[in-house]
């Protein structure tokens, strides 16, 4: 980035701000954790800090972008250019959807492999599950106690 | 009970949202660091978005309130791992999702991204 000017700065302007959206949308996403929970939105509005945050994050990068200038090394994007940004970063969004859509729940992902279903692939033997008659008893006793 | 569950949850989600971000920013600064000869995000750029990622995402991501339904659900096992197999799909397909876009605005986008949107809406007639 030696050269920078408006011209060159505007690709990588475009690139942070893409990129920014990205996670930040991404961050809605965050919130749900088993395969189930297509919903991403349910109970969205019972922590009121995620929600301050993520309006405060929003309007600090639509200002990073605005008021950047040469020390951040942005340019200020016109109307249209902010709402192709926007539309782009959303995709992650709608990315958590279709991917909870079209990805069969059987599908296990570890760091030790892969499996579908009878369908195996480890590069690495995984621990065998839950060993030893102890752990499952205790679990069990503490379930009843609940 | 509760709270110990939810404190459970909210750092794996904590976690979720941390690898994806890792994982996409790593990738496109060691890919752009490696055909442009130049980082596609510059130092101040990169310190937001750690601030965003570390800070602002524990703070919105951890601080949620339980909710009566963990306690409907089984207790998990003493060696049950931090990150479950549900969430290594997320991250590495929201990962791969992420990085397919911004490696095409990347290396594809051009200065004017209106235009080359519109040409892709309304193609030009004379080609």
């Amino acid at each position: 980035m030696k050269d920078w000017n408006d011209e060159t700065g505007k690709h990588y302007s475009i690139f942070f701000n893409v990129f920014v959206l990205l996670q930040i949308f991404n961050e809605i996403n965050a919130r749900k954790l088993k395969h189930e929970e297509f919903n991403v939105f349910k109970n969205f509005f019972n922590n009121p800090l995620f929600i301050v945050i993520l309006l405060l994050t929003f309007v600090v990068q639509f200002s990073i972008i605005k008021l950047g200038g040469k020390s951040l090394k942005t340019v200020d994007l016109t109307l249209e250019e902010n709402a192709i940004c926007w539309l782009l970063g959303s995709l992650s969004l709608f990315a958590g959807f279709v991917e909870k859509t079209i990805l069969p729940s059987h599908l296990i992902v570890s760091i030790y492999g892969f499996e579908i279903g009878s369908a195996k692939l480890y590069w690495k033997t995984p621990p065998p599950p839950e060993t030893g008659g102890e752990a499952t008893q205790e679990n069990e006793s503490g379930a009843k106690a609940e | 009970m509760k709270w110990g569950r939810n404190i459970f949850d909210c750092i794996r989600k904590f976690l979720q949202f941390q690898l994806t971000v890792n994982f996409v920013a790593l990738v496109m600064a060691f890919v752009g660091g490696a055909v442009l000869r130049e980082s596609p995000l510059n130092a101040i750029q990169m310190l937001w978005v750690n601030l965003i990622m570390d800070t602002l995402a524990s703070l919105a991501l951890a601080t949620e309130p339980p909710s009566d339904e963990l306690l409907q659900r089984m207790p998990y096992s003493r060696n049950e791992s931090l990150i479950t197999a549900n969430m290594w799909k997320n991250i590495i397909s929201q990962g791969l999702v992420q990085i397919a876009i911004l490696g095409t605005i990347l290396f594809k986008g051009t200065e004017d991204i209106t235009q080359a949107l519109s040409c892709l809406i309304y193609p030009p007639q004379s080609v």
